[in-house]
């Protein structure tokens, strides 16, 4: 009987309680969340706030600045350059992308069989994505090179290579074999789901006679689902804004055939210092991005498995 | 797992595909090796191997030679990077925990919106991804 009561009391305390609880909570909330939010608004809106305005203008960075409202939009439209690298940008993106998840996808299963000595596989399949992204692309200046690593590699198989770093078709896909290289951030992200998936559906799918690539199609794939989505999103947005490696290894060359959105950007920015062209690329870039993250999004319902909506 | 009754025959293929890829990937590593081992004739002909013929050490003594003075002070670039790093550790593990205390304990209405440009932050996604190494790299 005393307990009952007691527990009575506390509820009723409890609900007279939220109201404040809330409130203060709220005051709280943003106490603890000061070090990011106030970071956030320094840091991330405001430059963006200036940075939108500064694409209406015409500014490199020594004189006044003159206001020139949408004109620097309209130059982007005619601006031969910027297009091809629109072009280039996505041309990479759609090969690397896919490429990225595909092999990914591949190892993690194979890195998942539990074999003696996996351990030493994984770290040594994740080894060239803790590389900094310079040196890879110094590394692969020479890799890619018309004598290079690659081009000896591909010999064995018959096959004569381009210099990849020379050739106008080719030089994307020079890039291409640099992201497939690191693909051991992404393998390791869908190793570690892979891995958290538990024995009973397996199990329960061995009874009904499932064979192994029915099992990884039904099984596997729904259940780390959420990751390659994860991987998916950030794959796109890290592969449109390609910087280091194009800046380091053939900073746009040649002809411009590998020049990219960003490494453009940079350029119209630092070195023509046509600050505000360069603003009005960065938000081009930014809607770019956000329509085809929108869109990603939009498509996960579909096919993005999450355990909690099945309840 | 799918790995329970794996007959010999298919371990032997899993372990031939694993080194062939392994061998792959691990290949610019010595090639890296490799360049970083050549003299100057090699290095000005560009005719680099991947299993290093030379073995010049040079290269390496030249980095280790001046460290804090000259015109590559390695040591003192070290130390930058380190002075970086221990800082920004130090400040990540305090103002995440802090952060992430706010969003997990903290009932605010809404709260979801400004997670969402949280998880959508760099850094965030940086700590995620590394806690993944750390759980599966122990």
């Amino acid at each position: 009987m005393e307990t009952k009561k007691k527990q009575k009391k506390e509820k009723v305390n409890k609900q007279s309680m939220g109201y404040r609880r809330m409130k203060s909570d709220r005051r709280w909330f943003f106490f603890f969340i000061s070090p990011w939010l106030i970071g956030f608004l320094l840091l991330t809106v405001g430059p963006m706030i200036f940075s939108f305005f500064m694409s209406f203008t015409d500014w490199d960075l020594l004189t006044k600045m003159e206001f020139i409202g949408l004109d620097n939009y309209k130059n982007l439209l005619h601006d031969e350059i910027f297009i091809l690298a629109i072009k280039n940008t996505f041309k990479y993106a759609i090969v690397s992308v896919p490429l990225n998840l595909l092999m990914s996808l591949g190892m993690a299963y194979l890195l998942s069989f539990k074999m003696k000595g996996m351990r030493f596989f994984r770290t040594l399949y994740y080894l060239p994505a803790i590389v900094p992204a310079v040196a890879s692309s110094i590394l692969f200046k020479n890799i890619l090179a018309k004598n290079g690593l690659l081009n000896k590699g591909l010999s064995f198989l018959g096959i004569n290579g381009p210099a990849w770093l020379l050739d106008k078709n080719a030089v994307i896909y020079g890039f291409v074999f640099l992201a497939v290289w690191g693909v051991g951030g992404t393998m390791v992200l869908l190793l570690s789901s892979i891995n958290s998936i538990g024995d009973e559906m397996y199990e329960s799918a061995e009874l009904d006679g499932a064979s192994r690539f029915k099992m990884f199609t039904s099984i596997t794939i729904p259940q780390i689902s959420p990751v390659i989505f994860f991987n998916l999103i950030t794959g796109i947005i890290g592969s449109l804004q390609t910087f280091t490696q194009v800046y380091m290894i053939t900073s746009g060359g040649p002809d411009n055939a590998s020049q990219m959105i960003v490494p453009y950007l940079y350029k119209n920015a630092f070195s023509f210092y046509r600050m505000g062209y360069a603003s009005a690329m960065a938000w081009v870039l930014f809607f770019i991005v956000m329509i085809l993250s929108v869109i990603v999004l939009r498509s996960s319902s579909a096919w993005v498995f999450y355990e909690e909506e099945m309840k | 797992m799918l790995d329970k009754h794996m007959s010999l025959p298919k371990k032997i293929a899993t372990y031939v595909v694993l080194i062939f890829f392994g061998l792959i990937l691990f290949s610019p590593f010595l090639y890296m090796i490799s360049i970083s081992l050549a003299s100057k004739q090699t290095n000005a002909l560009q005719t680099f191997t991947m299993i290093p013929r030379e073995f010049n050490v040079q290269n390496f003594k030249d980095l280790f030679a001046n460290l804090f003075s000259g015109s590559r002070p390695m040591g003192k670039w070290f130390l930058n990077t380190m002075f970086v790093v221990v800082l920004s550790i130090i400040g990540q593990i305090f103002s995440s925990s802090f952060v992430a205390y706010g969003f997990a304990r903290m009932r605010y209405k809404h709260k979801n919106v400004f997670f969402f440009d949280f998880v959508r932050n760099d850094d965030a996604t940086w700590t995620n991804h590394l806690d993944s190494c750390l759980c599966y790299f122990p």
